[in-house]
């Protein structure tokens, strides 16, 4: 590695390499708000991170959905490039302080409330996991949990597989 | 200043600056047309060639200068060219795109000096490798993502969507933020440049669509980032099976020739990265 990074990057660096090792989603990395720090302004000296979090303390009411900027430029897409999307500045000011997560990583099938009731669905022409978790009100990754599937294995889905969903949304 | 066709070519403000033809990864979704059009990238203009472009294009009201290539880094001039331009105008914005596997700590330290922002791509985790040809990993991308942050140097992170790494566009988008990223630029992989040789990566409207409602709804990620919604240049002729396939009620006019333009590596400009019409060398520019 070309790149001498402090501990607090390091630990940063371990912890989504982790995440991506275990197969828990990043967006459970990404619940916890402070860990994403943002841009250059943010100042990371208490970073303490050490483990994944689970992934469906992502689904905190409190949270508020990603908004795009909007007014930011169009790609220049394939090497997709714009001219337009740095801030004036070049800096992102403001983001908070990365606070210390303590505690260790459960395993990811112990993070997720899975339904107890479940129900088999058959995948048709246009379906992808996400779609069918939406379909049943749930998650991709209890979806996924449930079927014990992968990415790459959801990516994969063909018409006429079995899916397991839940029960109480079942089809 | 006339063009191949005819037409008058206004020279933009905004520049991309293609320096050279030379790249270490094989994108199957780059946007680089020079196999179809291959006077675009004869030769690589030499040191003293680029130093005049860039001397006309300063002198005439370009402030916005983009660096790439090809991969921008391969050319051992790169720090010499950056540093003239700055010298040239102070005040002018000037950026770099790279692939990010010649990136090292002194490159990023340069680019801090001369105030150069720095744009990447993460075209995938797993899919990292069919995604580049490169052996190499995205480990090194977040790497200088979280390096430059340390540095208090921004990197916007360039994600585009294709069939490979459909499935985990949701975790590249996070990887990006979670490094450390300054701003996050999406979308899907054009049909155009080298992703018409390879139309099989290229995803539909509605699987673009499905992609951003995924990233809505993620935590908030504390990074800007926006999506690009444009899937077919507009300023080249499509098939009508691929106009289908790519959507035309909501398409997005192409912004070419009137807010950037190109200069490739054999010193032609042209107004898109996409196409060749109204190319012109730089020389009958002046």
């Amino acid at each position: 590695m070309k790149y001498h990074l402090n501990e607090s990057s390091q630990k940063r660096q371990k912890a989504i390499l982790d995440a991506l090792k275990t197969g828990v989603p990043l967006a459970g990395l990404l619940a916890v708000t402070a860990l994403t720090g943002g841009g250059c302004g943010s100042s990371d000296s208490t970073v303490g991170i050490t483990a994944p979090v689970p992934a469906e303390s992502a689904k905190a009411p409190a949270q508020q959905p990603n908004r795009p900027n909007e007014n930011q430029e169009p790609a220049l897409r394939g090497k997709p490039v714009t001219m337009g999307e740095i801030p004036a500045n070049g800096i992102n000011e403001g983001k908070p302080d990365i606070p210390p997560l303590p505690g260790a990583p459960l395993p990811p099938e112990r993070q997720l409330e899975l339904p107890t009731q479940t129900a088999v669905y058959r995948a048709v022409k246009g379906d992808t996991m996400w779609k069918i978790a939406k379909a049943h009100n749930t998650t991709l990754d209890v979806l996924l949990a449930l079927n014990r599937m992968s990415r790459e294995q959801a990516a994969k889905i063909i018409v006429g597989q079995e899916i397991i969903v839940p029960a109480e949304h079942g089809k | 200043m006339a063009s191949d066709s005819g037409a008058r070519v206004k020279l933009p403000g905004r520049l991309i600056l293609e320096v050279t033809r030379k790249c270490n990864f094989h994108c199957p979704f780059c946007y680089c047309v020079w196999h179809e059009f291959p006077e675009l990238a004869r030769r690589d203009l030499s040191t003293r060639e680029w130093m005049r472009i860039l001397d006309f294009i300063l002198a005439n009201g370009a402030d916005d200068l983009l660096f790439t290539g090809g991969e921008a880094l391969m050319r051992r001039d790169i720090r010499e060219l950056i540093a003239y331009a700055r010298r040239r105008a102070p005040k002018s914005r000037l950026a770099i795109f790279t692939n990010g596997a010649r990136m090292n700590e002194d490159f990023l330290r340069f680019f801090r000096r001369h105030k150069v922002f720095i744009s990447t791509s993460l075209p995938g985790l797993a899919a990292y490798p069919a995604m580049t040809g490169s052996r190499r990993s995205f480990k090194r991308i977040l790497a200088m993502i979280a390096r430059a942050k340390e540095l208090k140097w921004p990197v916007s992170v360039s994600l585009t969507a294709t069939s490979a790494n459909f499935h985990e566009f949701a975790d590249m988008f996070c990887a990006a933020a979670l490094a450390g990223a300054a701003s996050i630029q999406a979308g899907a992989a054009m049909l155009a440049g080298q992703a018409r040789l390879h139309p099989e990566i290229t995803i539909s409207r509605a699987e673009w669509d499905e992609l951003k409602q995924r990233i809505r709804e993620l935590p908030d990620l504390k990074v800007s980032y926006n999506f690009c919604d444009e899937m077919l240049c507009e300023c080249r002729e499509h098939r009508p099976e691929d106009l289908a396939a790519f959507g035309r009620p909501d398409r997005k006019p192409c912004q070419a020739g009137e807010r950037f333009g190109v200069i490739g590596p054999s010193g032609y400009f042209r107004n898109c990265m996409h196409t060749v019409e109204n190319r012109v060398h730089w020389r009958e520019l002046a």
